[in-house]
């Protein structure tokens, strides 16, 4: 019974011995970090084309140009003839997120409105981070000197900043919160026999690159 | 009845010499006095905590003194943009008491709002020694993990360097700048993380760590 008590006795002090070896006074202070990233987006919120009749009632050609918000209905600038036949067309819409399906039908030689059929894409920058815009244009079938561009560059309060032709002078412009473009791709089909019945695709790649890795 | 007379003499003789070698003067002195404990007490100074790089004011506030920093992959040479995109809040809070002047908190917080690949600042903030024992500052955690002075530590969405004050003492009511500088990542700057994705909130914590002097 001794002998029990003396090794409790050994252990209870071995025990002591090893927390005073191990404890000592310690504090500690933090730094908590929280991270809230932006967005980068660019969205179309609206498209344009042309319709172009004839007015069977006198002969005239009719020049429509439309606009659509995504979702909506065509809403025309000029009001299509009562009875009229519609020659030439194009169609621009928004078909999948962030791609705007356009086509050019029956086109004929023809200078006016934008100085041939239009098809074009009100861009909204929806991102919080700024962008550069790179725009790439790609044609094919058809000679790409009958496909030219016009652009639009309007910030956050609507007011038209910039227009032009040349595709490289878009390159690189800037887009911030709110701030819109719009891109139009105009087709002119020149007055030459051989201009009939052709067939070819036109394609505008618009890409936004966050400010500050551009180029 | 004589003879029982002269024992019981003998008897109270025997005590009362008994009493007389054991009776002597005593007094008795006392030592006393309170025990106080020193104090281990680490934290941040009000008022130290800021970015270097950045401020607190956002968007559309486009004062040069506002734009943007950032540096290349790896953090090396801060470079400032030509815009405010992202800006930078931060408070104290914990208080631990006053030290002096000052207050002393246990927690720095630091928010960085709608920030973006190649994003970069520096933090700042002075520790301080609000207690009346030496410590060293032993360890400093990044979300659990110690790093170390210089060491570059990379998260999912961030790299980060912190500075220094590892393995340092601090004598009671002294105080020393500690600092880390960080960059967001671009999805791809390095294969073995996503980097940062849009429209995302990421927290991280870090600790810093002090124990009394002679236990380091």
């Amino acid at each position: 019974m001794k002998r029990i008590a003396l090794i409790s006795l050994a252990l209870v002090l071995a025990l002591g011995t090893l927390g005073l070896g191990y404890a000592a006074w310690t504090d500690t202070i933090f730094i908590g970090g929280t991270v809230q990233t932006g967005s980068l987006d660019l969205v179309v919120t609206r498209t344009n084309g042309d319709d172009v009749f004839k007015d069977l009632a006198t002969g005239d050609l009719v020049y429509c140009h439309w606009i659509k918000d995504v979702g909506g209905q065509k809403e025309y600038g000029t009001t299509p003839p009562a009875n009229g036949l519609l020659v030439a067309w194009t169609t621009s819409e928004l078909t999948a997120d962030d791609v705007v399906t356009v086509s050019y039908n029956n086109l004929f030689p023809f200078t006016g409105g934008w100085g041939g059929f239009i098809t074009s894409a009100l861009i909204h920058c929806r991102g919080s981070v700024p962008v550069h815009l790179k725009v790439t244009p790609t044609v094919t079938g058809i000679p790409a000197s009958w496909v030219s561009y016009i652009y639009f560059v309007y910030d956050s309060d609507g007011v038209l900043v910039e227009t032009g032709y040349l595709l490289e002078e878009l390159d690189g412009q800037q887009l911030h919160y709110c701030c819109t473009v719009s891109i139009g791709i105009i087709v002119t089909v020149p007055q030459e026999d051989a201009a009939m019945n052709q067939s070819g695709t036109v394609a505008l790649t618009i890409e936004g690159i966050q400010w500050n890795e551009y180029p | 009845m004589k003879k029982i007379g002269l024992l019981c003499l003998a008897l109270v003789l025997a005590l009362g010499t008994l009493g007389l070698g054991y009776a002597a003067w005593i007094d008795t002195v006392y030592m006393e006095g309170p025990v106080d404990t020193g104090a281990l007490i680490l934290g941040f100074k009000e008022g130290t905590l800021a970015p270097v790089k950045d401020t607190e004011y956002p968007p559309p506030d486009q004062h040069p003194a506002n734009w943007d920093w950032e540096t290349a992959i790896g953090i090396g040479p801060f470079r400032q943009l030509d815009k405010n995109v992202g800006w930078i809040t931060w408070g104290l809070k914990d208080e631990k008491g006053v030290h002096g002047l000052y207050k002393l908190y246990g927690t720095a917080e630091v928010t960085l709002h709608n920030v973006y690949p190649g994003y970069s600042t520096e933090i700042t903030v002075w520790v301080a020694n609000g207690g009346t024992i030496p410590f060293v500052i032993d360890k400093i955690l990044l979300d659990g993990t110690p790093i170390a002075a210089g060491q570059h530590v990379l998260l999912d969405y961030m790299e980060l360097i912190w500075g220094n004050a590892i393995g340092e003492q601090l004598e009671p009511c002294t105080d020393r700048e500690v600092s880390f500088k960080l960059r967001i990542l671009q999805p791809g700057d390095y294969p073995e993380v996503p980097g940062a994705q849009q429209n995302e909130t990421y927290t991280f914590t870090i600790e810093i760590h002090a124990i009394q002097w002679d236990k380091a």
